[in-house]
């Protein structure tokens, strides 16, 4: 599908991995070293709940859960065994595949808002174990993963590296949504996204598509949560498992244009954008004035783009461009 | 006989949507199956499509039991359906819609689309291809539901009203595009109001009355048979 924009989309998206690999070569400035990363992360992430939410059309709210489990088998494998946080990294997406596909096939015949709000109960049960579980996860003390700079450690001093492998992260799962959406799997989940009946009259096995959608895009989510943890030093599950990250995940697909490859990215690049600049600019006066700007500007985006930047933008030109004649 | 059902029933609660009802359908054949309002014909075709599963009693296709499996499978069996109240992919363009139909039976995307632009023509759709089919009259888009399941490569259609509502120079189309159907070789069952159409496409009728059949025979016959008379077609028919 959106065959004719596709050369178009990957131009942008080519654009914005150079310049992002190009900040940290060119600026010592650190603020925006560590805002290139993090936007890349969050369009990694948004791109991964894209596969589940954008493709398949199953709104998950839990995936702040994958994201956590994934972030947290890494970083207590390395504290308690020593272990790659890179092989740990592997370990806990498969951990969440598994989840993920279990948690699928069982909400298999639950549609629209039911399947939603299992999603949610399950990530609220993540968080809550992950809370009280003290022995394994210290709780809301949070886990400190020490500061040993190496590439087998998966730490690193300059923000260089950081920046290479989170745009191999963004590169991945952007590579995956391109598949899909020319692939027969994209076709089918896209079927069964418009009208899951029709679908399976039509001869598409969509417990099968949903379970393996879910636990793709689960993976892919894990991995990004592993590679925060290592970033940042520091996982705790008011942060790394909480439903304000799902939300995230969710909005920055509906603001950047669902099921495209590119929306999540342009999603994740407007709102981390946004946010960074409003907490800057007035997040140091009036507590909590930036969070009611930045919900009137969501609001305002999603009006004038419901359809997301992907697809609107270009409608838009094309409106700008022809004369107002008629 | 390439379609069998045998005694089969559906009960929700204490209904009976369908009753005992038996009837074959043999390869190449265009059979109605019509009845009033609430007859139990929709249930019918939700039973042989895998939809709901019954109650009692077997259905074969192609001498293979297919009762009870999932719909899909039925659909891959070679068994397709439409739905009565459509339901085209509506984001997907017509063309799109027709390939993920395509791709039940085919990989390769380029493949895929080969097949759906011949089935998007055949079903007279190519002027509409590129057009979002939620964009598209009741009349385009019961077209789409046919050839959407016509990419599938069905051996037998079950058509669920796919006439109903169309005005004049739709219903012939879609009637021509029935008979074109039929001469490849496709079996078909249709459930249909539209008498007019019946009796012209029709080599048989099968006709449900509460839940149970009572006539199965060639047009000339049942619109003879004073039970479908009473219960369904009404004095003015058979004056007519």
């Amino acid at each position: 599908m959106f065959a004719a924009t596709d050369m178009r989309e990957h131009i942008v998206a080519g654009s914005l991995f150079a310049v992002a690999i190009l900040i940290p070569l060119t600026s010592d400035n650190l603020f925006l070293q560590d805002a290139t990363i993090l936007i890349l992360l969050w369009a990694g992430l948004a791109s991964a709940w894209n596969i589940a939410g954008g493709f398949a059309g199953q709104i998950s709210l839990g995936h702040a859960a994958f994201f956590g489990l994934g972030a947290y088998t890494s970083t207590l494998l390395k504290l308690h065994f020593g272990l790659s946080p890179w092989l740990g990294m592997l370990c806990g997406g498969a951990l969440v595949m598994l989840t993920s596909g279990f948690i699928a096939f069982a909400a298999t015949r639950l549609r629209g808002p039911y399947f939603t709000l299992v999603t949610l109960a399950f990530a609220t049960v993540v968080q809550i174990i992950a809370a009280r579980w003290y022995g394994l996860t210290r709780g809301n003390e949070g886990l400190s993963i020490p500061f040993e700079p190496g590439l087998g450690n998966f730490m690193f001093t300059g923000k260089l590296p950081w920046t290479l492998i989170v745009v191999g992260y963004v590169l991945l799962v952007y590579a995956v949504s391109v598949w899909i959406a020319r692939s027969r799997f994209g076709f089918q989940l896209a079927g069964m996204r418009e009208d899951e009946d029709a679908a399976q009259a039509i001869g598409i096995d969509t417990r099968l598509l949903k379970v393996g959608a879910i636990a793709l895009s689960a993976f892919l989510t894990a991995l990004g949560g592993s590679f925060y943890a290592q970033y940042v030093g520091f996982l705790d599950p008011g942060y790394a498992l909480s439903f304000d990250l799902s939300i995230k995940f969710a909005l920055m697909c509906i603001i950047g244009g669902l099921g495209t490859p590119l929306g999540p990215i342009l999603g994740a690049l407007m709102i981390t954008t946004l946010e960074m600049y409003l907490r800057a600019k007035w997040g140091g006066g009036r507590s909590g004035l930036y969070l009611v700007v930045y919900g009137a500007l969501l609001i305002l985006i999603v009006r004038i783009m419901p359809i997301g930047l992907v697809r609107g933008v270009p409608q838009l030109l094309v409106r700008w461009r022809k004369p107002r004649a008629a | 006989m390439l379609l069998e059902v045998e005694r089969v029933s559906k009960r929700f609660g204490g209904l009976a949507a369908v009753s005992e009802v038996s009837f074959a359908v043999a390869e190449g054949q265009v059979v109605g199956l019509i009845g009033p309002n609430g007859a139990g014909k929709t249930t019918l075709f939700n039973v042989i499509a895998g939809v709901l599963r019954p109650s009692g009693g077997s259905i074969r296709f192609a001498g293979r039991e297919i009762s009870g499996l999932r719909p899909y499978r039925i659909c891959r069996a070679g068994l397709c359906r439409t739905f009565q109240i459509v339901k085209p992919f509506r984001n997907l363009t017509v063309l799109e819609n027709v390939v993920v139909g395509a791709f039940t039976r085919v990989r390769e995307r380029r493949a895929a689309y080969e097949e759906a632009l011949k089935i998007v023509e055949a079903a007279g759709l190519a002027r509409w291809r590129d057009s979002v089919a939620q964009a598209l009259p009741i009349g385009l888009r019961k077209r789409v539901e046919v050839a959407r399941a016509l990419a599938t490569r069905p051996r037998m259609i079950l058509l669920d009203e796919v006439m109903n509502g169309l005005n004049p120079t739709e219903l012939r189309e879609m009637m021509d595009l029935i008979r074109r159907l039929n001469s490849t070789g496709l079996t078909i069952l249709l459930i249909e109001h539209v008498m007019a159409a019946v009796m012209d496409l029709c080599q048989r009728i099968v006709v449900v009355h509460h839940g149970e059949k009572i006539a199965d025979g060639s047009p000339e016959a049942v619109t003879r048979d004073p039970r479908v008379v009473e219960a369904y077609l009404g004095e003015e028919y058979l004056i007519r």
